[in-house]
């Protein structure tokens, strides 16, 4: 009897013993917040780095919550639900930052807006984006979304050049947009590589404008990874594991962008597209505006211009603000 | 103190002390100040946005979508419930149906509504007369059945005609339950038309509301939905000396 009770107290501190042990690795959990998730830049790398085991590589565990885009995202950041956001609008942190919210920019998202794009019906009849607009409803996804800021470039250079102004409609998501675009709610849908690149080579739709025409666009921050500030000063290391591993997850798909389309497939439910797509891989990701930087040496009087333009801040930030909205102990 | 003088000076001080409950719980600590702004921040912000913002443009267009569904919501569930009460085998037939759709989420339809109508205040006007009509349907063939059937036979002892027997029998008696379902009515339009508004974003007390949520401007937001406040307790008030006056 003596023995057996022995022998019970002794298996009962043992699995305590491993329990214990066991606490000391168990990944560290994180929230992250996906827009666009249909997009590669979003969706897909989010599945190359659970597919190829970098965010366990980090000792991550990481689940998604899919938004439409903009100051959505950061709804969800500042109120704690979730830890990081990827690729949202810099407007759309930047406001809330001055507002005194708990977030913060940790790295660009991408630079220019490479991969975004403005579409038609293919039997409309705007040709020319820069002369057939004015009047037009031209959609963006959220206030302070990348697209957005791209919209109201679009709108002041319309009204410096003495034209009437296209009209900014908030549309949501690409699949709202696309249906929008396709039934004639609006004028102008935009879109994203690759599954609008899809319906452009099926001739559904027309591409008649990229944020790179707009003047000063290759050296600006359109959108940034941001995360809870709380969260930062809690788990510092978290935050640096999960951009290591999201920067391998962007290097795999420069590296091998079919192999990208077949993790974005499997994350979408949907299939990978012909090579007439991922032909276009780096048209629309091109390596030199996928860098992980802050804000130094780019165009942020650009950025603090159309975050004034979309109401998000009345005036630019001090140097002071800017590093503290903008920290860069976090890049990999 | 007189019941009347009682009840009027309880409807004056209320909205006061929640104000002020408002501003303490805030003071204290209790919500975050940039999630939930006091009073004493977003009364100010509702006078400003009203002197020289855009609230009062877009207080009149939801007053105008929320006034043309009514008038369509009223003039298709009235005359529609009158047949229910005149046709009994329609109202067998169709109101389990209706009923149905009572609590079915009609707002969820709205993309199918933007593609017919456009994104433009008919659709919203569409959907929300959908969902708004049947307990208008529904109220006006109740109201009707309730009525005393002695008053009836005693409008047609004293030889009234039908048109008579209607204004100056049925109609008084029907008022309240008649009146229960345009207030429901009336409340399914309100928040259906604000709450489009939010999401298709064409303008509006809803549009208002979402555009300061995604700018993060608290004060703001919390202006626009007492706007939305003030607004319904104005159209109860409307269809309270409606009542009134018909009776």
């Amino acid at each position: 009897m003596k023995k057996k009770l022995f022998g019970l107290v002794f298996l009962m501190a043992a699995a305590l013993a491993v329990a214990a042990c066991g606490g000391d690795d168990e990944p560290s959990h994180i929230n992250l917040v996906l827009p666009q998730s249909a997009a590669l830049g979003t969706g897909g790398y989010y599945s190359i780095a659970v597919g190829e085991g970098y965010f366990d590589e980090e000792g991550l565990e990481v689940d998604i919550i899919t938004t439409s885009g903009g100051a959505e995202n950061v709804q969800v950041i500042i109120s704690g639900d979730a830890e990081i956001v990827i690729n949202t609008g810099f407007a759309s942190v930047i406001g809330p930052f001055k507002s005194g919210f708990p977030i913060r920019a940790i790295s660009n998202g991408d630079m220019g807006s490479p991969g975004t794009f403005w579409i038609v019906k293919a039997d409309s009849d705007i040709q020319d984006w820069s002369t057939d607009l004015s009047g037009k409803t031209v959609a963006f996804s959220r206030p302070g979304s990348g697209t957005n800021a791209t919209v109201l470039d679009m709108v002041k250079d319309y009204e410096d050049r003495g034209l009437a102004p296209p009209i900014p409609t908030a549309t949501g998501g690409t699949a709202d947009t696309l249906a929008a675009t396709l039934t004639g709610q609006i004028d102008v849908g935009w879109g994203f590589y690759p599954g609008t690149v899809i319906e452009v080579l099926k001739g559904t739709v027309r591409p008649i404008f990229a944020p790179p025409d707009l003047p000063g666009w290759d050296n600006l921050i359109v959108r940034v990874i941001a995360a809870n500030a709380d969260f930062l000063e809690e788990s510092p290391e978290v935050a640096k594991g999960f951009l290591r591993a999201w920067k391998k997850a962007g290097d795999f798909a420069t590296n091998d962008p079919k192999a990208a389309h077949e993790y974005l497939a499997e994350f979408t439910g949907g299939s990978v597209p012909g090579d007439d797509v991922i032909s276009q891989f780096h048209t629309y990701n091109p390596v030199a505006q996928r860098v992980m930087v802050g804000p130094a040496g780019t165009n942020m009087a650009k950025v603090y211009e159309q975050a004034i333009a979309g109401e998000f801040i009345s005036e630019p930030l001090t140097q002071a603000e800017e590093a503290e909205m903008f920290p860069l102990d976090f890049l990999p | 103190m007189t019941t009347r003088r009682g009840v009027i000076v309880g409807r004056i001080l209320v909205i006061p002390l929640l104000l002020l409950a408002m501003e303490g719980v805030v003071a204290a600590g209790v919500f975050n100040e940039l999630f939930v702004a006091p009073p004493s921040s977003f009364i100010p912000a509702l006078g400003r946005n009203l002197v020289s913002g855009d609230l009062l443009p877009l207080t009149w267009i939801t007053i105008r979508t929320v006034g043309m569904a009514t008038v369509v919501c009223f003039s298709i569930g009235i005359p529609l419930g009158y047949l229910f009460w005149k046709v009994p085998v329609a109202q067998r037939a169709y109101e389990p149906m209706l009923g149905g759709l009572l609590a079915a989420p009609t707002i969820l339809l709205y993309p199918v509504f933007l593609i017919f109508f456009g994104r433009t205040a008919g659709s919203i006007i569409a959907l929300t007369t959908l969902g708004a009509t049947v307990p208008v349907i529904l109220n006006t063939r109740q109201a009707l059945a309730d009525v005393n059937p002695v008053l009836l036979r005693v409008g047609r002892s004293m030889r009234l005609t039908e048109r008579q027997i209607f204004r100056h029998i049925l109609l008084p008696a029907a008022v309240p339950v008649l009146f229960a379902g345009l207030r429901l009515g009336m409340i399914f339009i309100l928040l259906a038309v604000v709450a489009l508004e939010y999401i298709v974003g064409i303008g509006g007390l809803g549009f208002f509301i979402s555009d300061m949520s995604f700018r993060f401007k608290t004060a703001n937001l919390f202006a626009g939905i007492t706007m939305v406040l003030i607004l319904s307790v104005g159209l109860m008030y409307v269809l309270t000396r409606a009542q009134k006056a018909i009776r």
